[in-house]
């Protein structure tokens, strides 16, 4: 243990104060002007829980309204209740989900795993997370500037004539949101293939870091064709005229081909650092090589591109050609060949495993569970007849809640737990962990199983009135939706108690084999003194329980020289 | 407030429950229950009927989807079911006792044909369901040769249907057993027309045609009056399209040939059936509840200018529309025409925009937009095509004569021509 | 906190990296204006009619200039980077000095062109074929202003003999990014030429 780098636990117990990125340097400068990709993610991490918060809030005025038909509360009409579920869409797309994984977990783990000091491009690290900043500080903005009302879509020409003013501000701050993500996935790109270690080929890289890898491609590659499309929409609103609007020889389907052209690849910049972390938490706490390597790394680089030709199936019924309705059906179908992929191989790797149910696994198992409902319900949605009845109903939104919060974002809670040790150096405790588990998963499950029936049955969604007979459903959603609640804020509360009083945490706590477990909790400013070599990074076999370390450690004795061993020290 | 609340929420779930499990004797109660939602929200509570997934299926379209759509889920419950079986079991089996890790070598890293096997076996099960619906939707994108073809515009917030021979409704009425073909266009933003019952849906988008079809294969009621929802199909907006979106659903109602041929005839001439005198006390309420969806009489807040007295608008106090039409007193801020701090008297006169007061709410009816109520967005369709000039003047007399009209736009008094041939005495009433 | 500006120890490795980096973000660029093309290419064949509408004004002819300004101003940077290369410090400031104001001759000359059709009274809400015009010009001409301002920058550094042969990734960045505004100009211009006519 000792060998990889001076600052690891076995020689912290001796003593001298630890060198740990948290308290490297003092003062609020120190961390608003901080280069460390640490930091950064730390920081992207408080921003993206706070989105979510606000994001959550909306959320449930939207259930609250729902619970009678018609008004339910007083103060919200129709035009309240549109501007409500704009907010909680646009907010938890481009404000939490999207930078959730990648920018703020992404941030704070890829440089570890890598033993790296820092990710390529620290300045534009920061850059980015500012850039995020500025583009929230617009949504913010908007509101006091009259709001918005018109999905998340911002679908033409109803974005054009809206009388809300406050559009302009939010599709400015979109396409500065957009920036952040594709600043953030150049420096990814970059740094995975510059700043590997010696011995992590290509594939030998933690299976995180090829979801993450998949990720970037998208964000450097569709990004700008959202950036592009809210330009145009701009200077359509302003000028009243442009290449979206049907009155001059416009098309407003155009919109939706160029919108969804990125937002459909967006839906994977959700899952797949999503699956990445699964990958990992799996496999950690089942402590046990993943099982099936390359057919999971495959997957991530064939679900990124086929991600970019399926986009038509969000436009069945939009009056797009029956031709190209039929090639998206088709080539939507398989997408969901790779992810049924990961799904067997995940199962596969419980096989002979030695599982620990901490809360992470659970939130992994939860995955699984979760994701699977979602995929499934794509098979609705993906076939062509089905989908003319299901398409802009409840099931739609009951599926891509499966899929994008369900599984992305149960996910990056799920990967909060796990590196939570790691990036305070703090341990929360276990069975508060699986309280808060418990609570958000069959909320969660109340929330928006009933969903699926509501849609299929033929409720719109998107609807502040509604039909008295869709009322039961609507009620027990509701009902669901406050227990998710209530298990949300129970994992805030934990979570921020066991920085204030959380046991100290082992370096490697789970009994994790990739390099992040192999520096202090919390990691030392520069994480490694020295790049250090790697091997297999699932091979547990020397993974030990060490009960003076109250951790695991991996026991190097056995390994050839070549690997594990810092290139000089 | 708080009880009240509770009392929306509970009193529809135990008329539900009531309805599935009541013996005889409560049904009365579950009966009256539903009547009072009926008050509360101004819908019949109606039974969602179908099966635990779907919707009773009514047109010809539908099994197919149908079938497609359970085929598809039973897959899911065994795929699902397999799933989450292994997963449990082997979390329970391989579950780890303590802290030491109890490390398999024989554990397997990959197994390349059973990896195989699972690409190749959901591929071809992907490639099955995709022929499936592939079917079902060239059934669903080709309409017969010999559809019925009914003309839809979607606006904000409503559907005008206008049938071959020039009849209009807002409610979609179609013949029993056989194709209908709509050609649809939008005269606003995007809609898109749902009809659950018939599973089709097709987008509505400004600047181009789209068609959809289908073929009804039972008969669905007709409304003793046009308010009536009991018997028809629903039939939604599916295209988020702003403030009226959830309210810009109507019914579908399907009538054998010779009713709905009766039912057209009468359509398309009954305004030229109704005598001058009669014209405002039939005409105006029946064409009124094309506006009704945005314009109150009674002085409540809606979309437009109540066209009553306005006393809980937020045009408080400034007297019904034609009186402030009349007097010029309505204030105008925008519109393509209007400038602010202005008011109709501005607009209205000899050489002015309008000529008359009548002028004016022609106008606003045809063409409106080009001068907006202060506090009002430019929310209004045209009515172009879909109102003559008959059915124009009964509803400016409607105006003048709003007070003989009650909140929902029924006529009070007795109808001229009656109380004139029926002659003295009825006046009080 | 200074040591830790980049991850990277060896310098070479460095810059091999800022060279993958600004790759990186060109491609991302070269969607945004493969998109903007697209729209128009799809908009344009949709439409029976001429455009410009009335059909009878056409591309400000200046535009042919000023596309061999920039093209021009490629070759200058050319020349500037292989100076750079072999450790020319007065050919790079020079050949910088030259690119530069070719770079701000291109802006002008857009400048001029726009002047053109304003005076006609043709503005960004005049038809489509308008909109497209100023849209698509003021798209690249933003992207020239964000390069100008990097460029500036290193050509003032290249007159202070600041940069040597191991040490200039400020030219080798700019170079790259000028050259990619020179090809999304001659796309943009094929564009505006081939949307131009009935």
């Amino acid at each position: 243990m000792t060998t990889i780098d001076a600052n690891s636990p076995a020689s912290t117990a001796v003593d001298p104060p630890v060198d740990n990125y948290l308290t490297y340097t003092r003062g609020i400068l120190s961390w608003a002007l901080t280069l460390d990709h640490k930091r950064i993610g730390v920081m992207y991490l408080f921003a993206v829980l706070s989105s979510f918060f606000v994001g959550g809030v909306f959320a449930l005025l939207v259930r609250t309204e729902l619970l009678t038909p018609g008004v339910t509360l007083p103060w919200v009409d129709a035009d309240t209740y549109n501007e409500y579920f704009t907010l909680h869409g646009a907010i938890m797309v481009f404000l939490v989900i999207i930078p959730s994984i990648p920018a703020a977990l992404g941030n704070f783990v890829l440089p570890v795993m890598l033993g790296a000091k820092d990710v390529a491009f620290p300045r534009m690290n920061l850059g980015s997370f500012y850039l995020w900043i500025v583009g929230a500080v617009c949504a913010v903005y908007s509101l006091v500037a009259g709001g918005f009302d018109t999905g998340w879509t911002f679908y033409t020409p109803y974005s054009t004539t809206t009388s809300f003013s406050g559009v302009i501000p939010v599709l400015i701050g979109v396409f500065i949101l957009g920036f952040s993500s594709i600043f953030t996935g150049i420096n990814f790109v970059v740094t995975i293939h510059k700043l590997r270690p010696p011995g992590m080929t290509w594939f030998r890289m933690p299976l995180f870091l090829w979801a993450t890898y998949a990720t970037a491609l998208i964000q450097v590659l569709a990004t700008p064709v959202l950036g592009i499309t809210l330009l145009m929409l701009i200077v359509e609103r302003v000028a009243q005229i442009g290449l979206f609007d049907p009155a001059m020889g416009g098309d407003p389907v155009l919109f939706q081909h160029f919108f969804w052209f990125y937002s459909h690849p967006a839906v994977y910049i959700m899952i797949l650092p999503a699956m990445g972390i699964i990958s990992e938490i799996i496999s950690v706490h089942a402590h046990r090589h993943i099982f099936g390597y390359r057919f999971i790394a495959f997957s991530s680089v064939a679900i990124a591109i086929f991600s970019f030709l399926v986009w038509g199936h969000h436009m069945f019924t939009s009056g797009q050609s029956p031709l190209m309705n039929t090639l998206f059906s088709a080539i939507t179908f398989s997408v969901a060949i790779p992810s049924a992929i990961k799904v067997f191989n995940w199962l596969s790797t419980l096989y002979k495993g030695s599982i620990s149910l901490n809360t992470p696994m659970l939130y992994g198992l939860g995955f699984i569970f979760l994701f699977t409902i979602g995929g499934l319900t794509g098979l609705h949605l993906g076939t062509l007849n089905t989908d003319i009845h299901l398409h802009d109903t409840y099931f739609v939104v009951a599926h891509f809640h499966y899929v994008m919060m369900g599984s992305a974002l149960i996910a990056m809670i799920g990967g909060l737990h796990h590196w939570w040790p790691k990036m305070f150096g703090k341990m929360y405790k276990e069975n508060h962990g699986a309280i808060g588990f418990w609570l958000v998963f069959i909320g969660f499950n109340v929330t928006f199983f009933t969903q699926f029936m509501l849609g299929s049955h033929g409720m719109p969604r998107r609807y502040y009135d509604y039909m008295p007979e869709f009322q039961i459903y609507h009620v027990i959603s509701t009902i669901g939706s406050y227990i998710m609640a209530l298990g949300f804020f129970w994992t805030a509360y934990y979570l921020i108690a066991s920085l204030i009083s959380g046991k100290k945490a082992p370096a490697n706590p789970w009994g994790g084999r990739s390099l992040e477990w192999q520096c202090s909790s919390p990691p030392p400013h520069d994480n490694f003194k020295t790049t250090p070599s790697v091997g297999d990074c699932y091979d547990f076999s020397v993974v030990h329980w060490d009960e003076e370390e109250g951790g695991y450690v991996v026991d190097r004795s056995g390994l050839p020289e070549s690997e594990e061993k810092p290139s000089s020290h | 407030m708080m009880p009240n609340l509770l009392e929306n929420i509970l009193t529809p779930l135990a008329a539900t429950v009531a309805q599935s499990t009541a013996p005889a004797e409560e049904t009365v109660q579950a009966a009256q229950a539903t009547t009072e939602i009926v008050e509360e929200t101004g819908r019949p509570m109606r039974d969602l009927g179908g099966t635990f997934w779907l919707p009773e299926p009514q047109s010809t379209l539908a099994p197919s989807m149908d079938w497609a759509f359970m085929a598809i889920t039973w897959l899911c419950y065994i795929c699902f079911a397999g799933i989450v079986i292994a997963l449990v079991y082997f979390t329970w089996k391989y579950r780890q006792k303590g802290n030491e890790v109890v490390y398999q070598a024989d554990a397997p890293l990959h197994n390349t044909p059973l990896e195989v096997g699972w690409t190749v076996v959901p591929l071809l099960l992907c490639i099955a369901i995709f022929f499936m619906g592939f079917k079902g939707f060239l059934d669903l994108s080709t309409p017969p040769k010999d559809s019925y073809e009914i003309r839809v515009t979607a606006f904000k917030w409503g559907w005008g249907f206008k049938y071959p021979n020039g009849a209009t409704s807002e409610n979609l009425i179609v013949p029993v057993g056989q194709p209908v073909k709509l050609i649809m266009r939008s005269s606003d933003v995007l809609h898109s027309l749902y009809i659950p019952a018939f599973r089709v849906k097709k987008d509505v988008v400004p600047g181009r045609y789209s068609y959809l079809w289908f073929q009804a294969d039972e008969i669905a009621g007709f409304p003793e009056s046009d308010t009536s929802v009991e018997t028809g199909h629903y039939l939604f907006c599916t295209e988020y399209c702003g403030t009226g979106h959830s309210n810009m659903n109507r019914v579908v109602y399907v009538l054998p040939q010779d009713d709905f041929e009766a039912w057209e005839e009468e359509q398309a001439r009954w305004l030229d059936s109704v005598p001058d005198e009669d014209l405002y006390a039939v005409a105006g309420p029946r064409l009124y509840s094309k506006c009704s969806n945005c314009h109150t009489i009674d002085g409540g807040a809606n979309t437009g200018p109540s066209w009553g007295d306005p006393t809980s608008g937020s045009l408080a106090g400034l007297g019904d529309v034609w009186k402030r039409t009349k007097d010029g007193t309505t204030p105008v801020t925008g519109g393509t025409k209007g400038k602010p701090g202005t008011t109709l008297a501005d607009y209205i006169g000899e050489g002015k925009l309008y000529g008359t007061p009548e002028d004016y709410i022609r106008a606003s009816i045809l063409n409106p937009g080009e001068l907006l109520v202060a506090g009002y967005g430019p929310n209004m369709p045209h009515f172009r095509g879909q109102i003559d000039e008959r059915g124009i003047d009964g509803l400016i007399m409607m105006m003048a004569k709003i007070d003989e009209f009650d909140a929902a736009g029924r006529f009070k008094g007795t109808l001229p021509s009656v109380s004139a041939a029926g002659g003295e005495g009825t006046e009080s009433e | 906190m200074a040591n830790t500006v980049s991850p990277f120890e060896d310098p070479q490795e460095r810059a091999n990296a800022g060279v993958f980096g600004m790759a990186c973000f060109i491609i991302s660029l070269v969607m945004v204006f493969a998109a903007t093309i697209l729209a128009v290419v799809v908009v344009r064949l949709q439409d029976p009619g001429s455009w410009p509408p009335g059909g009878e004004v056409g591309l400000p002819p200046v535009l042919l200039a000023s596309t061999v300004v920039l093209v021009i101003s490629s070759g200058t940077m050319v020349a500037a980077n292989r100076s750079a290369r072999v450790g020319d410090g007065p050919g790079l400031a020079r050949w910088m000095i030259a690119t530069f104001v070719l770079a701000i001759l291109f802006l002008m000359a857009q400048g001029i062109a726009w002047w053109e059709l304003l005076d006609l009274g043709i503005g960004l809400d005049t038809d489509l074929w308008s909109w497209t015009f100023y849209v698509l010009t003021a798209l690249h001409a933003l992207h020239v202003l964000g390069g100008i301002i990097p460029m500036a920058v290193v050509t003032e550094r290249a007159r202070r003999h600041e940069y040597s042969v191991e040490n200039h990734r400020g030219v080798t960045y700019v170079g790259m990014y000028w050259h990619f505004l020179d090809v999304a100009w001659l796309g943009l211009y094929a564009t505006l030429w081939w949307a131009t006519s009935v």
